[in-house]
């Protein structure tokens, strides 16, 4: 199953009607970070829930409102404290457990402080074990990173020997002067990457997306992407199918993780055709 | 964003001011969106007590558990419509059988208060608007279908069993009207 027929399972999801099977599929595959399908996830969960708006508003009674800033401002109430015993009041259970204190006390001490002098003595060992599996663990990670990036630039290599390319320069207008965006677009096979220059860093929770807006205005989200140091990045996408005839290309900037339709400010913007 | 105008913060702009203890930020937000709210209570709940009393616990939970909104998984309206329709099934479910309102009691007994606050509402009256005209839209079946999908807490068997309709005739409607929603609020959108 591809994100397109995922896309189209997502309203009986949002809703509780899809099949076990395809429910489960739908989990895995969201949960292994599929930005696309998480954008239109968040596109079928504002649809499910804008049903609500279909409704006539109730004004509240005043007082409500009242209870709840109330409830909001008030401290949770601190328990009593319970009231001591006296001496002849106290059961013979608490007389013998507190006889016993002292002892179970020293005990108790004597077992953490063996612990202690044990433990100190193999500590350094148990640090040195423990940096070197954090310093593997950000090695494994590094390794996965670099993979995928080489995955996505040797897919941009594969595009750009094709002998029916196509480059599309999108304008950077006021807000990314002498930067560089280019969509290389293979159209026999829908293939297309972003290649960026130049372009500004974002602040920290935000990310760059790409959309292709067609010819009667839908905004199609094609993927998200982050420039390093000397504002260089490369996306890997594909032409959006079923959707009508692609008319510009664009980019804005958006929360981490993009959304289903753009909200932030056009940075670049180009004519596919 | 929905309740925006030029002196007033957006929804995501109060979300944020409320994470950080801002009371005056979830005043807002409850006088933005209790309304609306308190609508889905009463359409689940069926009883006005019941309805605004979970109200409460909504904003309470919002205000208490802020750092569950995320905002990269959507808007703050979502975030609340979901959350009303939740708390209320929760609710409906908990409850012990009682005589239920009848919906014609439940209209006489709405509250239309004059010293309630005015709103702004261009941007959320502009969502409703176009919800209702793609709702009417909707043939009757999906409609039909989509509103107890989302109202009622009913499986889509359930669903099926309630209007008479066959399991797989119930889940195209709530497909197509849900896809018939979808292309109605994308259509709206004009960020670009």
């Amino acid at each position: 199953m591809n994100c397109d027929q995922r896309r189209e399972l997502l309203p009986l999801y949002v809703a509780g009607g899809l099949e076990p099977g395809d429910e489960a599929e739908l989990r895995r595959h969201l949960a292994s970070g599929c930005v696309t399908c998480a954008a239109n996830l968040a596109e079928a969960d504002a649809t499910f829930a804008s049903i609500s708006l279909s409704l006539d508003p109730v004004i509240p009674p005043p007082d409500l409102k009242k209870r709840v800033m109330a409830r909001v401002t008030s401290a949770p109430a601190v328990a009593a404290a319970k009231p001591r015993l006296t001496a002849e009041q106290e059961p013979i259970s608490i007389k013998l457990f507190r006889y016993f204190i002292p002892t179970a006390i020293a005990a108790c001490l004597a077992v953490v402080i063996t612990h202690f002098v044990l433990t100190r003595q193999f500590e350094p060992v148990r640090m040195r074990e423990q940096a070197s599996r954090e310093m593997l663990s950000a090695q494994n990670l590094q390794i996965q990173n670099l993979a995928g990036q080489l995955t996505q630039h040797e897919q941009v290599i594969e595009a750009l020997r094709s002998k029916n390319l196509k480059l599309v320069e999108l304008d950077g207008k006021k807000l990314q002067p002498g930067a560089t965006a280019r969509v290389v677009m293979e159209p026999n096979s829908a293939k297309c990457a972003l290649i960026t220059c130049g372009v500004n860093q974002l602040a920290a929770g935000k990310t760059y997306e790409l959309w292709f807006i067609t010819v009667d205005g839908k905004r199609v989200p094609a993927g998200t992407f982050n420039v390093d140091a000397s504002g260089e990045a490369m996306l890997n996408t594909k032409m959006p199918d079923n959707v009508g005839r692609v008319q510009f290309a664009a980019v804005t900037d958006e929360p981490m993780g993009g959304v289903p339709q753009p909200t932030g400010q056009v940075q670049f913007l180009g004519s596919i055709e | 964003m929905a309740g925006t105008n030029t002196s007033q913060p957006d929804d995501f702009s109060l979300m944020q001011a409320i994470a950080a203890g801002d009371r005056t930020a979830l005043s807002a937000l409850y006088d933005r969106y209790s309304p609306i709210i308190l609508a889905v209570c009463r359409r689940i709940l069926r009883d006005a007590t019941e309805a605004e009393d979970v109200l409460t616990d909504i904003f309470f939970e919002v205000w208490t558990k802020s750092d569950r909104f995320d905002r990269t998984r959507g808007t703050p309206v979502t975030y609340l419509m979901t959350l009303a329709r939740s708390r209320s099934i929760d609710r409906k479910r908990q409850r012990t059988s009682r005589a239920a309102y009848t919906s014609e009691s439940l209209e006489n007994s709405a509250v239309e208060s004059e010293s309630a606050s005015p709103l702004v509402q261009s941007d959320l009256d502009e969502q409703r608007q176009i919800i209702r005209q793609a709702m009417n839209c909707l043939d009757a079946a999906q409609r039909q279908a989509v509103e107890c999908a989302f109202f009622d807490d009913l499986s889509h068997s359930e669903i099926a069993e309630k209007l008479k309709k066959p399991l797989g005739t119930i889940k195209t409607n709530i497909r197509q009207g849900l896809i018939r929603l979808r292309e109605a609020l994308r259509n709206r959108n004009e960020a670009l």
